[in-house]
């Protein structure tokens, strides 16, 4: 039974405390997945519906059984159903964090919160104007208002189209209005598909692929960018700031509180609470040394990329983190929460606070909050934990390994000032081959793969090939663990890359936020196009889940396809039972919207495929390759 | 000699079909699912999960597979001697470039389990007989069938019969029974 | 201990080696003019149509019978002295046994014709059969083919498949008379009469042959004449078993034997073709002149032959009718009793499935006695079972018949079979 957990994960702090849950008895999620395997093939295949109770049904893809479902779809609508619906959900998902914001938004604007105010108003201004809202004449409060609503009439399909859709570049919105996929309002699309994938509406692959296209657009263009937007606006555009990353950030003598899950909303008030003299007092009077705070996934890039709070780490290491048997509370928001988080924290003093209503764990304290309350509350959960601190055991700590230092902060607005206000310098470096690419390495991780492995090992291979690498979400907690989010990793770059970093004193990982800051992505690829007057499948970049589970995921790599932007896939989508959707994923979806899915689980070889498609670009645009 | 083999517990299936997914995949070429249902002469599964009725009239799967008989009625029907005992001990495995489809095995076996497909190890020939082979293959590797592998209830257990006996199990239920002779 | 049996085909074959499991030590002779090739006649149909390579249908049996310690002789019995317990071989050499096997198998029924042509006809039943056939197969010539059974089927696919014309001569008025129910029986006409080359002429016989030319000119029941270049017949079999007729077995169309499979004479047992056993269904002595039941009786002959002192090998259930041939994209097969003849007065149940299988139980007295079907294979494997076992058809469930492709397996004892009732 002398597991080796290295298997499991490239980080210490990882191995450690997959080896302290061992000894102490404590089930992880690499537990459950061996308990899983193998698992159902026909829906690793995407051959499984049970969208009615005729059903449900499955496609026996060896041929030797049934080759239809009760109602008669066969392999290739029942996986396109079924893929339409996950992109559906992370569409939702990512769409329905973004309405919170603009609640918090329309909130300031009707003087409703005191809690919440608009912490960059110069930004306020600019995307107000931008997206046509009149600001003549009136306040922040006001512009506030008048925007929140402009955006929430993004939402059903009152402005027949996104706001943000002129950040476009012309030529895409071409292709997209010739294949009838132009996103026409972001919850619209959504509820259009699970409309089409009830039984007995759309019955065609392709079209129900076409739609996944176009519900994936209205995440990208409209819920996460506006979600990145609106973040900015109220709590600050992030600039660069060095923090720290792993579970070393946890302090043995501190209450350690980490925030986890995806929304600043109620971080940001945890942020502000930590800070509290009362507080900190209290927290003295129980014996500790201070308050702790750090992030664990998206909440966390949220507050490091703004505030510069440190990072515990990504998905995989939210069981692990409470193992350390010093964490106080976890206060979560929503998405990528692992319930298991409840029993775990069980194992110890911890405790789990849940904040909103749409997001209930069975055994843990719910603390609503509301644009109200949330001051309040962040302190009453503060509080909980100072006393949750009297009951840690310290024989049971452990906190592994010292922390890493990484550079976060790479707004766009950051990157262009770090260019000196424009993007010609960027543009120059990408003529001149320095910068021979950029590659947006983005996503999760999944205990089918070892743990930040993939994902580290193709942003060095990329780097070391002068492609600029851009990442988010838990991928840029996977590459700032191995040190590749400081300047001095351009020693492992390639000399062109190295010398750009160098001259601007950047690394050459940039982390440019969460998973809806995707948006900022996507928004920079269209200015480089415009600025370049092509279409962004003209330019030499790419996009890469490695280590990829979620279906927000499935909704980010679909847009970033349909935009144009190649994207390698370290894990297969459950599409392989059907070899129309495989092809065109594979394939023909070069011929609809210039650009492809590749799945490729080996670092090194991913790292290849985005070069190729670099080249390939590269030498179109007439640049060396 | 005692054998290992594939013991079945049919009021444990839920009909998850599981089993017949993974064999299908340890007969294929390539071995993995991504790749195996591309492959141009689809493997075939050897474990069906057939319909039964309980006395309620309830729908009941069934997970059905060769019990490699001994004296094994489809050896004697098999005119060319397709049907092999020297290939894996204590199992009765079809040698594909023997067989002829003739059907003589299939009327022998009174458990419906050998099943007539266009076979990727015989690929010039419209059909072969494709049948459980003990995932032989699979043993020599230290690994157990591919079935028992996929089961998570429990409905499909690897083990010497006798030994199942005496835990009590009591039902062999259609396990591992030999035709009597 | 020694053992002699005489003929090394699919019975004698089973013999030796159960005999050698039975027991190790003993010794074996096995006696055959043929023992030097080892193969399944069975394939020459195989050979014919063009599936199995010549060359793939015989080995050298060496290997096999020296593996299994059998002597061989390669002659043929010519007569038994049962007192004396000695084998006569056509060498002269005289063998003693202590126990034979007679498992000399059947040889083709002959046709009765007129005519300088008779001894023409071509018979197939082994290799030689298929050697002389080979020799007179003429692409683009005429074949007629004698007798509408199993054997008539598969030579007169066979001939089409090397581009011959086949005239199919069937005395009665439909093929496979005996061997399937109506409905297929017709199905399988309409195929082989939609069928390019093939002439099938039913309530036919042929009178008299006559050489003519390079070819026959035969003769038919009606006076017309049809010229072809080949004639064959399948017109059934007749146990082999004059050499031993001296040592005075009961006999029928076959051997008699007890359920231990031995004949009236001490220490004689028999398997195969030459015996006439106990059928299941019928239940009395008939001809099923079968590959499996030839193995089968192989098997139990040879462990009755190596029980020692009281103890006795297992008793021989009866006989069984039964067989599938691959024709026309799919399995015709057939159980227990189908032939019409027999089958007055029995219930049906039929059923079908939507891709294209048709099967048909034949039920008498509430038990299952007969099955017949196309593209029905493996559940017919099932439904023989349930005939041997003589299963009520009560057992089987309404679900099974809805649709057999997905049905759970009919044997066993699979606890929710029971009480669930047919049409309930
Ligand atoms: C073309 C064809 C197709 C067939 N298809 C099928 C089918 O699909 N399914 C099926 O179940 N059955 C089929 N059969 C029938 C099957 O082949 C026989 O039932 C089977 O061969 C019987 O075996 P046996 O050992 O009893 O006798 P045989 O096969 O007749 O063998 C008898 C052996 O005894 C030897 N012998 C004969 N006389 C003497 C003697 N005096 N001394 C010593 N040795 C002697 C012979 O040389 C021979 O080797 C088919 C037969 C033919 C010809
Ligand atoms: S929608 Fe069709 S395929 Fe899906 S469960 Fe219902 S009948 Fe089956
Ligand atoms: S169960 Fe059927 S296929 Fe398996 S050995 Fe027995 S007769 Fe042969």
């Amino acid at each position: 039974m002398n597991k080796d957990f290295k298997e499991y994960s490239i980080c210490t702090d990882a191995q450690a405390m997959l080896k302290k849950a061992r000894v102490e008895g404590i089930e992880t999620v690499w537990d459950r997945l061996l308990e899983q395997q193998p698992h159902c093939g026909f829906c690793e295949l995407g051959l499984s519906c049970r969208n009615c109770i005729m059903g449900p049904c499955r496609i026996d893809p060896f041929g030797s059984g049934p080759q239809r479902g009760v109602c008669g779809a066969d392999a290739d609508v029942i996986v396109a159903r079924n893929l339409g619906r996950m992109v559906a959900s992370g569409a939702a998902a990512h769409s329905d964090h973004g309405r919170d914001l603009v609640e918090t938004l329309h909130a300031i604007g009707e003087g409703k919160t005191d809690d919440y105010v608009i912490t960059d108003p110069e930004k306020l201004k600019r995307v107000a104007e931008e997206v046509g809202v009149n600001i003549g004449g009136k306040d922040d409060a006001a512009i506030a208002k008048a925007l929140a609503e402009r955006f929430f009439a993004d939402f059903g399909c009152m402005n027949g189209t996104l706001s943000f859709i002129d950040r476009v570049p012309e030529k895409r919105r071409e292709v997209w209005a010739k294949f009838g996929i132009t996103p026409r309002g972001i919850d619209r699309e959504v509820v259009e598909m699970m409309h089409r994938t009830h039984m007995g509406v759309d019955n065609d692959a392709v079209n129900l692929c076409l739609h996944s296209a176009r519900v994936s657009l209205g995440d990208g263009w409209g819920g996460s960018m506006i979600a990145t937007e609106v973040s900015d606006i109220v709590f600050g555009t992030p600039t660069p700031r060095v923090s720290k990353v792993n579970l070393g950030v946890l302090k043995e003598d501190y209450v350690n509180i980490l925030v986890h899950g995806h929304s600043p909303i109620v971080s940001e008030m945890v942020c502000a609470a930590v800070q509290d003299p009362d507080l900190l007092q209290k927290a003295k009077d129980a014996g500790a040394a201070g308050i702790n705070l750090a992030g664990l996934c998206c909440t966390g890039s949220e507050l490091l990329m703004r505030k510069g709070i440190p990072m515990a780490g990504n998905h995989l290491m939210t069981e692990l983190a409470l193992i350390t048997g010093a964490v106080e509370v976890i206060i979560v928001d929503y998405q990528c929460i692992m319930p298991s988080l409840v029993a775990v924290a069980a194992c110890y003093h911890s405790k789990i606070v849940t904040t909103s209503d749409k997001a209930k764990f069975t055994g843990a304290t719910h603390v609503e909050f509301s644009v109200d309350n949330a001051r309040a509350k962040a302190r009453e959960v503060v509080e909980m934990a100072i006393e949750a601190y009297k009951n840690r055991n310290p024989a049971r700590v452990d906190i592994p390994v010292e922390p890493v230092e990484l550079m976060s902060g790479f707004s766009n607005e950051a990157v262009l000032a770090a260019l000196g206000g424009t993007a010609q310098p960027l543009i120059d470096a990408i003529v001149a081959g320095k910068v021979r690419g950029v590659v947006g390495i983005v996503g999760c991780n999944n205990p089918k793969l070892k743990h930040d492995y993939v994902t580290y090992n193709m942003a060095k291979e990329c780097i070391k090939r002068d492609i600029l690498v851009l990442v988010t979400g838990c991928a840029a907690i996977s590459t700032g663990k191995q040190g590749l989010l400081m300047p001095a990793a351009a020693e492992e770059a390639g000399s062109g890359l190295k010398e750009v970093c160098n001259a601007l004193g950047i690394p050459p990982v940039l982390h440019v936020g969460s998973c809806v800051d995707n948006a900022r992505i996507i928004h920079l690829c269209g200015l480089l196009a415009k600025a370049l007057g092509v279409d962004i499948s003209d330019l030499p970049v790419a996009a890469a889940a490695p280590e990829w589970y979620s279906e927000k995921a499935v909704s980010i790599g679909m847009y970033a396809v349909a935009n144009g932007i190649y994207t390698v896939l370290g894990l297969a989508p459950p599409i392989l039972g059907s070899k129309l959707v495989t092809g065109l994923a594979l394939n023909g979806l070069e011929d609809v919207v210039g650009a492809t899915f590749a799945v490729e689980a080996d670092p090194i070889k991913a790292a290849e495929l985005v070069d190729e498609r670099i080249k390939t670009k590269r030498k179109a645009l007439n640049l060396t390759p | 000699m005692q054998h290992k083999t594939v013991i079945v517990r049919p009021e444990l299936c839920v009909g998850c079909m599981q089993c017949a997914i993974r064999c299908a995949q340890a007969h294929s070429a390539t071995k993995e699912l991504a790749t195996a249902v591309f492959e141009p002469v689809l493997a075939k599964p050897r474990i069906h999960i057939g319909v039964g009725v309980n006395p309620q009239g309830v729908l009941k799967p069934f997970p059905n597979k060769c019990r490699h008989c001994d004296p094994a009625p489809c050896q004697e029907a098999c005119m060319p001697g397709a049907i092999r005992s020297d290939i894996a001990e204590g199992s009765k495995v079809v040698d594909p470039a023997l067989c002829i489809g003739c059907g003589m095995c299939a009327m022998a076996c009174p458990y419906y389990a050998i099943r007539y497909h266009h076979d990727l190890h015989a690929p010039e020939r419209t059909i072969t007989a494709i049948k459980c082979d003990n995932c032989h293959d699979r043993q020599k590797k230290g690994q157990i069938p591919a079935c028992v592998e996929a089961c998570k209830t429990g409905a499909l257990e690897f083990g010497y019969v006798n030994e199942h006996i005496k835990k009590g199990a009591g039902r062999l239920a259609n396990a591992a029974w030999s035709m009597q002779s | 201990m020694r053992y002699v049996v005489v003929g090394l085909h699919a019975a004698g074959r089973s013999a030796c080696q159960w005999l050698r499991r039975a027991d190790p030590a003993c010794e074996i002779v096995g006696v055959d003019p043929s023992a030097g090739s080892l193969y399944a006649r069975p394939l020459i149909s195989y050979v014919l149509d063009g599936e199995l390579p010549e060359h793939a249908l015989v080995k050298d049996s060496a290997p096999f019978f020296e593996n299994l310690g059998v002597q061989l002789k390669r002659a043929a019995a010519v007569g038994l002295d049962a007192n004396r317990k000695r084998l006569i071989l056509d060498s002269g050499e005289e063998l003693a046994y202590d126990k034979l096997l007679a498992a000399t198998g059947s040889a083709p029924r002959r046709v009765r014709l007129e005519g300088d042509g008779a001894d023409h006809v071509c018979y197939f039943r082994g290799q030689a059969d298929l050697a002389r056939i080979l020799a007179h197969v003429k692409s683009g010539g005429v074949a007629a083919v004698l007798g509408g059974g199993l054997v008539g089927f598969k030579l007169t696919h066979g001939l089409v498949a090397r581009g011959m014309k086949v005239k199919l001569m069937v005395t009665s008025p439909r093929p496979l008379a005996l061997n399937v129910d109506e409905y297929v029986g017709s199905w399988a006409g309409a195929r082989f009469k939609e069928m390019d080359g093939v002439h099938l002429m039913t309530s036919t016989s042929v009178v008299r042959a006559d050489v003519h030319g390079q070819g026959l000119r035969l003769t038919l029941d009606d006076g017309s004449t049809e010229d072809v270049d080949l004639v064959v017949a399948g017109k059934g079999v007749v146990p082999r078993f004059a050499w031993l007729a001296e040592a005075g077995p009961e006999t029928d169309q076959g051997l008699l034997v007890d359920n231990r499979l031995m004949t009236s004479v001490e220490d004689v047992y028999a398997a195969g073709d030459a015996v006439q056993a106990s059928d299941i269904v019928h239940e009395r002595p008939l001809l099923n002149a079968i590959w499996p039941n030839a193995v089968e009786q192989g098997r139990v002959a040879a462990l009755n032959m190596a029980a020692k002192g009281p103890a006795q090998g297992p008793a021989y259930a009866g006989s069984i009718a039964m067989n599938a041939i691959p024709i026309f994209g799919t399995h015709m097969v057939s159980v227990g009793m189908v032939n019409p003849r027999y089958t007055e007065g029995c219930e049906f149940i039929t059923t079908t499935c939507h891709r294209g299988s048709y099967l048909n139980i034949v039920i008498r007295d509430g038990v299952i006695v007969g099955a017949v079907g196309l593209s029905a294979v493996p559940r017919l494997g099932e439904l023989a079972h349930a005939v041997r076992t003589r299963m009520k058809v009560s057992r089987i469930p309404a679900r099974w018949l809805k649709n057999p492709r997905n049905a759970a397996p009919l044997a066993g004892n699979t606890p929710w079979y029971k009480g669930s009732r047919v049409g309930a």
